[in-house]
């Protein structure tokens, strides 16, 4: 972009700090169309003057140099034409020595950097892809699968239920009754699984596929192409997986009893007997008269299932009533670890245990002893203050749930990084995200219900109803050439020039969205509406052939090379950081913010990720003489803070390549550094830079610096 | 292997109905032990004991000297976050073994139950009634009567009968023996303590009986403050009459009566110990009335007792009002028949009903001196040293 | 702001109504989430830029809704906005604050700290302008605070607005209001000033809180070696709270990992009456139980006394069998969530249940609960829920 306008604002103390007929001039070596200074930018004088000169000027982008581009957001939106924000106040004026020379240098080369990057930037036009659907498939009919093909439904979109068994309702429809999912929460009620069903199979928005698989998922959202096992081929928009979970294997749980005994029966076995309507013992078919729910069958244990499976305690508690009401004589005893009832849940846990033919306890199960003619389940850690030991006719086995993503087979995705969704830990599928808990890694896939994580009826109908609407959101989205979450709204794209590809597979490997498929070259094939345009595939190209329109390697390489760099007799070292958007760049403005003062000598790029660094802008800042390079962004690990999941990972494994171009350069290792921090650890970071500066000058100026 | 569990329903059916129908309320927070003034390190209550409770553990609960310490002060339930009473359910545990221990089992089933309660007054209607025809076959005890007045007790009741009716009460007090002595053992087998601990027998006699009768551990109980003031005036009325009746008892052996003076010291400590009593009772009584449902209103047994004391105190301040200087002979009569059998409730069903707790608490509460349990106070923990705690897992390890 | 993002995200036009002066609501006081140990501004950030960037979405703040009348599919909300006295020409550069001598107790930290009477209570609140407590300030000292501003964005004759919506569908998202622990009178909240909440401890931890994130002692600002969580403070009690609060548990794990952090031999211990921390919630109670210095007792905490400069707590060791005292350098109260409830928008509509949380609502009524508002939570939960709560909405409003 050629027509470019500069509008420098003084207020907010910049004009205090900073010397701007300097940044003019800097701004002025790159010849914009206009070039402004005002005093409040932000009022309506100020953008009305910016307003004009689009107009009058046939400006196509402008440069704002003043606040953060975090603040004032729609006051500098000027529509169609991008507008840069070079932020002197937070990064600058607000965290420098005012009135210096260092000060103005930094100023000056962000000026620089802002015009330079609108000038590599070129308007970007979205693209939509041709044939989307908005067809939403769910796959799986229990209650999240349910309530999200009647959301998606209600939302006025056509839906496939794929179900695998012969009827809709999942597991909960199989019981005899579920516990309360809403108020007052005070007894055991009828399925609301089978309502749902009836509903869903009323609606005429909604083809029922029973007795059904995925075969196959292959494409990309807004026109995904699914066979189903029952022979059909069709079209999709999006998916919901709402598969939800199995049973754990009881036979794991011999330590238990099972299997030693046939009076030894885990919870769905114990549910069906109570939904046949009598409680036996299998070995003689004598009536139950005590019956022991042993709590954490497999759950909470490293052996085992070291989660806990966050139903099991209400379920008892449900079917310790059975007992009850089916027979007044017999007793339930329910032996738990810790009784997790959370929120309104606990009220129905107050009104079961009052039966006076209920017994609780606190307890370690330390043996089973199938060898009488009862059974004996001796409990330790009691809360009598000694061990004691129950005799049981029936002992269920409170197993736990097992995702069924862990058994496979549920999309069998033709996706070059497998066939399910990514697993985050014990089976179940991403997301880690706390805020963001639908961004699975396989875009417009969204997982709902107990496939995610073990969860209760009244969770799952929500779950699967907030899953419903990421769904129908993705396809509202990709009809527009948009891109869903964490970068919702951003129509830029990422080019691949595939003439240059060398089948290197890098970015295939590393999408963390499994974004690009191969053909049998190695060379990606690439699914736009898969992508979430993090730029991770530009970081990872070594032949630097991904770009986007307005993020490019030639606009970092230019930006970089518009920096200053002072002789090396000026002792006035340069790093440059690259720091990421989403955290690391506003726990700059934070300092700001907060004026604490760091050093002036370091230059800062943002950046999509840090996975989207190239190498090539690391030799290109040392080659123009930077005597040191940060990337600065998310924690990576078990605990990420990464809104791309695996850039700040990608950042730290590239660190290995460049140290090799460090060594063929000759240059210390020390020279590049990643530093990762939480967005609120700003108070951290200028003692960082210090350290940082420190290190230069320890081991001296970039010796490329003067040549 | 831990202990044998099968819960007693019919134990948790006796407390519910006893008082104690919130006891399976309880989910175990241990907020009562550690609120309750009594509760001590060694010895916690009453979390456990409704945890015994709830499972219907009643041989667990008989051993437990522990379910006598409480005094019923109520601090318990009024903290409690299930509203589970823990003072109730635990007095109606001890009504459950009241009836437990009571010899014979009779007459334990006979108090426990309110839909009982016309058996527990017709027992002594009947009794008083035979002796009062008794009295009429063989009209006695006329010879010492003053002529200056209509009202002759002694040709109502004759004075042999009444001998008779204090044979009644010595076979119920054998009965309570029986009782006190089963519960000792039990509690001595499953509680044995370190004897070296503690006080001697003598000693530990002697400082219990002080402290009940200075009220010592009511005057921890923070909710009911009341409470103590009133226990007090019921105990040492209960007690004062208790003495005067046991003086004048022998004196009219000795044919050393009647006092018909106001004046004589005896019927001043008598009335006064009366006064108490009845003050006590009415105080009480409007305590229970104007509790709130949180804190309980009582058991049954509760106010059995309560209503027997207090029928005592006002049948025999009538008794002896109609008699002196009222003298009218019908009401005399009357009020003299209701305080006999008053009389008959309290003291022969004495080891079957909620007063049996003079006893038991007594001998808990030596028990717990004679063991060395300090009760009341809680075991202070210091935070270990980090240095400590590494040495602790290199142990373990 | 999860139902109002995703409903604007998926094209259709939302009002965000906020009674406060800024977004965030009770996580935006929060210095970490569990299990991650991540702050949770760099949720609210994206989310501030969702916001932002979005023009579907307006904000109102300091707004309540006065009534609701009309049906689902067409409901007309008046609502009433307070005088903000700064308007939307405010840059935040804070001139006004640096000029006003004036200091007001700060509701953001829970009345632990100090704020000028002007002020922006976090890092990144949004909309990033100031508010000002105008009752604190005498006209004069709000001149002086007037004429300091540079933009013209104090605003002296500001008054208070009401104005009508017209809208289709309506979502409840009004969260919770901590338990008055000075209500659980055995437990000395505000009495002995060591004793304080988990959501006061969590401003303390915080870096934007009243010690700049250093846990120290409130009563003299002396060292904290150890700390006990009093679990259930108020929650699972039918005196106070019968429900659980859902969160308490795991938030004071991470509270006492931040003392941990903060101290690597300070030792913390939890009181609780059960454990719960559901899926794979309990990977972060294994992990937090693993460090030596992390006690976890079951006995609920019944008394609690001044011992000397600390202060001491009475409970059961249920496991252990005995009773104790122990004395602890401070004490945090897990108090839990008293739901907001319909927050003006009148019953008829929609229900509450006894314990004040919103019911879910039919399809058919037009109005949707979502989040704490509904049922105790975590905030992944909440997200969830805020999410198929819009898409309810949604259904309705065409």
């Amino acid at each position: 972009m050629d027509n470019i306008g500069v509008y420098i604002c003084s207020g907010c103390g910049i004009g205090d700090a900073i010397d701007l007929e300097k940044v003019v001039k800097a701004a002025n070596g790159y010849k914009p169309k206009v070039c402004k200074q005002h005093e409040k930018l932000c009022n309506e004088q100020g953008t009305s003057i910016i307003r004009q000169d689009i107009e009058a000027e046939q400006l196509d982008a402008v440069v704002v140099a003043g606040c953060s581009g975090r603040v004032m957001t729609q006051v500098f939106d000027f529509g169609e034409i991008p507008a840069e924000r070079v932020n002197l106040r937070e990064q600058v004026a607000w965290c420098h020595k005012p009135n210096d020379e260092d000060t103005d240098m930094a100023a000056e080369d962000m000026m620089r950097m802002g015009i330079v990057k609108m000038q590599k930037s070129k308007i970007v036009t979205p693209q939509i892809l041709e044939d989307l659907t908005d067809r939403v498939m769910v796959v799986g009919g229990g209650v999240a699968g349910l309530s999200a093909a009647l959301t998606a439904a209600g939302l006025g979109h056509p839906v496939t239920l794929i179900e695998k068994s012969k009827t809709l309702g999942g597991a909960t429809a199989q019981m005899k009754k579920q516990a309360p999912h809403q108020a007052p929460y005070t007894e055991a009620v009828d399925p609301i699984a089978l309502k749902l069903a009836k509903t869903v199979q009323a609606s005429d928005k909604i083809a029922v596929n029973t007795n059904c698989s995925v075969a196959k998922v292959a494409g990309q959202p807004g026109k995904f192409e699914v066979s189903l096992s029952n022979g059909k081929d069709i079209k999709v928009g999006a998916v919901v997986v709402s598969t939800g979970a199995s049973d754990y294997d009881p036979s794991n749980l011999s330590h238990l009893g099972y299997g030693q005994s046939e009076n030894v029966i885990s919870r769905s076995q114990f549910e069906q007997m109570a939904k046949e309507g009598k409680l036996l013992r299998p070995s003689d078919g004598k009536p139950a008269k005590s019956v022991v729910f042993i709590q954490c069958a497999g759950s909470r244990d490293e052996s085992h299932l070291p989660y806990c499976s966050a139903t099991c305690c209400t379920e008892s508690l449900k079917q310790a009533t059975y007992v009850r009401n089916m027979d007044d004589e017999a007793q339930a005893f329910i032996v738990y670890r810790d009784m997790r009832t959370p929120a309104q849940m606990e009220i129905f846990y107050k009104q079961v245990q009052q039966d006076p033919g209920i017994f609780l306890t606190k307890g370690d199960v330390t043996a089973v002893d199938t060898s009488g003619s009862t059974i004996s389940v001796d409990v330790e850690n009691t809360l009598f203050g000694e061990s004691i030991s129950l005799d049981a006719d029936i002992v269920v086995l409170a197993n736990g749930l097992v995702p069924t993503n862990l058994e496979g087979n549920i999309l069998n995705l033709a996706y070059r990084q497998g066939p399910e969704l990514p697993e985050a830990k014990y089976g179940f599928p991403d997301s880690e995200f706390i805020c963001f808990p639908y961004e699975t890694r396989r875009t417009g896939i969204y997982a709902a219900g107990t496939v995610r994580q073990p969860m209760d009826v009244g969770l799952a109908i929500e779950d699967g109803t907030g899953a419903a609407l990421k769904a129908v959101q993705a396809l509202a989205l990709y009809s527009k050439g948009a891109v869903v979450h964490p970068r919702a709204l951003d129509i830029s794209w990422p080019d691949f020039n595939l003439s240059r590809c060398t089948q290197c597979k890098r970015c295939t490997e590393e999408c963390p969205f499994g974004a690009l498929d191969e053909d049998e070259k190695g060379t990606p094939l690439i699914n736009p509406n898969r992508c979430r345009r993090c730029g991770i595939c530009m970081g990872a190209c070594p032949e630097r052939i991904v770009n986007f329109e307005n993020y490019s390697i030639d606009m970092v390489v230019n930006m970089i090379k518009a920096c200053e760099i002072p002789e090396e007799d000026e002792e006035k070292p340069r790093v440059l950081a690259f720091v990421c958007e989403n955290d690391a760049y506003p726990t700059l403005d934070l300092i700001g913010q907060n004026h604490l003062e760091y050093t002036p000598f370091v230059r800062f790029i943002p950046v999509r990720c840090l996975g989207s660094i190239n190498t090539v802008w690391v030799t290109t800042a040392l080659d123009s003489g930077f005597d040191g390079i940060l990337y600065i962004g998310c924690k990576h690990g078990d605990d990420y803070q990464c809104h791309m999941i695996k850039g700040s990972e990608l950042a730290a494994t590239r660190m290995e390549n460049v140290a090799e171009k460090l060594q063929q350069m000759m240059l210390e290792s020390e020279r590049v550094q990643i530093h990762e921090f939480g967005i609120t650890d700003f108070d951290k970071v200028p003692a960082m830079l210090e350290e940082v500066m420190e290190t230069i000058e320890k081991i001296g100026p970039n010796p490329f610096k003067d040549m | 292997m831990g202990i044998k569990i099968k819960p007693d329903r019919q134990f948790i059916k006796e407390v519910m109905e006893n008082g104690g129908d919130s006891v399976k309320k309880c989910f175990q927070c241990a907020n009562c032990t550690a609120v309750c003034e009594l509760s001590s390190g060694d010895a916690p209550f009453p979390r456990r004991q409704m945890q015994l409770a709830a499972w219907g553990l009643k041989e667990k609960l008989a051993e437990d000297p522990a379910v006598w310490y409480c005094h019923q002060c109520r601090d318990c339930s009024a903290h409690c976050p299930r509203n589970a009473k823990p003072a109730d359910a635990i007095g109606a545990i001890r009504l459950s073994l009241i009836k437990h221990f009571a010899t014979p089992s009779f007459f334990g089933n006979l108090l426990s139950k309110p839909s009982m309660v016309w058996l527990v007054f017709l027992i002594p209607i009947l009794v008083v009634s035979g002796l009062v025809f008794l009295g009429k076959l063989h009209p006695a005890g006329s010879e010492s009567a003053n002529p200056e007045y209509a009202v002759h007790f002694g040709q109502f009741i004759p004075h042999w009968a009444i001998y008779l009716f204090g044979l009644i009460v010595i076979l119920a007090v054998g009965g309570a023996v029986n009782s006190a002595i089963k519960f000792w053992k039990g509690i001595n087998k499953a509680h044995p303590g370190d004897r070296s601990k503690g006080e001697g027998f003598v000693s530990a006699l002697i400082g219990t009986a002080i402290d009940l009768f200075a009220h010592k551990r009511f005057s921890a109980c923070e909710e009911n403050s009341k409470f103590k003031l009133l226990h007090m005036l019921i105990f040492f009325g209960f007690a004062g009459l208790f003495i005067v009746t046991s003086v004048v008892a022998p004196l009219a052996w000795l044919g050393k009566y009647p006092f018909y003076s106001y004046l004589n010291p005896l019927k001043i400590a008598g009335n006064l110990a009366g006064i108490a009593l009845l003050i006590g009772c009415i105080g009480a009584i409007i305590n229970r009335l104007s509790a709130t449902d949180k804190i309980g209103k009582g058991s049954y047994q509760d106010w059995l007792l309560l209503i027997t004391l207090t029928g005592v105190t006002i049948t025999g301040m009538a008794t002896q009002i109609f008699r002196i200087p009222l003298d009218i002979p019908v009401l005399a009569y009357s009020s003299y028949f209701l305080h006999m059998v008053f009389i008959f409730v309290l003291l022969v069903f004495m080891p079957y009903s909620k007063f049996a707790h003079i006893y038991y608490r007594f001998l808990a509460l030596l028990h717990a001196r004679m063991t060395g349990l300090k009760l009341g106070e809680a075991k202070v923990v210091e935070q270990s040293e980090p240095a400590e705690v590494a040495q602790k897992q290199v142990a373990q390890a | 702001m999860t139902a109002a993002i995703e409903a604007a995200e998926t094209g259709r036009e939302v009002f965000l109504v906020e009674s406060e002066p800024w977004l965030g609501g009770r996580v935006a006081r929060l210095n970490q989430y569990f299990p991650k140990l991540c702050p949770p501004l760099c949720g609210l950030e994206i989310n501030f830029r969702r916001i932002r960037q979005n023009q579907k979405i307006r904000v109102f703040t300091q707004t309540t809704v006065s009534s609701v009348s009309g049906q689902a599919g067409d409901f007309s909300v008046e609502l009433s906005t307070e005088p903000r006295y700064v308007n939307d020409k405010c840059t935040a550069c804070g001139d006004c604050a640096q000029v006003c001598k004036v200091e007001i107790v700060s509701d953001f930290d829970y009345g632990q700290g100090k704020s000028k009477a002007f002020y922006m209570p976090n890092f990144f609140s949004h909309p990033a302008r100031y508010s000002v407590d105008r009752k604190a300030l005498s006209d004069d000292q709000f001149a002086k605070c007037k004429a300091a501003c540079k933009y013209d964005a104090i605003d002296e004759d500001a008054k208070q607005k009401s104005f009508t919506l017209s809208v289709g569908a309506i979502v409840i998202a009004t969260g919770w209001t901590p338990y008055d622990a000075s209500r659980i009178d055995n437990l000395e909240f505000g009495t002995i000033p060591d004793v304080v909440t988990n959501v006061m401890f969590e401003r303390i931890a915080s870096l934007s809180g009243p010690t700049q994130g250093k846990i120290v002692r409130p009563s003299d600002g002396g060292a904290v070696k150890n700390i006990a969580f009093v679990q259930c403070a108020g929650s699972r009690d039918e005196n106070h709270l019968p429900f659980c609060s859902g969160v308490c548990c795991l938030a004071s794990l991470k509270q006492a990992n931040y003392l941990l952090e903060a101290d690597k031999e300070a030792k913390a211990e939890v009181f609780y009456i059960d454990i719960r921390a559901l899926g794979r919630m309990e990977d972060f109670v294994t992990k937090v139980q693993n460090n030596e210095n992390v006690t976890l007792t079951k006995g609920k905490v019944a008394k609690i006394h001044k011992s000397g400069d600390q202060v001491e707590v009475t409970v059961e060791d249920v496991l252990g069998g005995d009773k104790i005292k122990k004395r602890f350098d401070m004490v945090v109260l897990a108090t839990g969530m008293v739901p907001n409830g319909l927050a003006g928008v009148n019953g008829g509509i929609v229900s509450l249940d006894e314990y004040g949380f919103v019911s879910a609502g039919e399809i058919d009524g037009g109005v949707f609960s979502a989040g704490c508002a509904k049922r105790p939570a975590d905030v992944s939960t909440c997200v969830q829920d805020a999410t198929a709560a819009a898409a309810k909405a949604m259904r309705i409003a065409k």
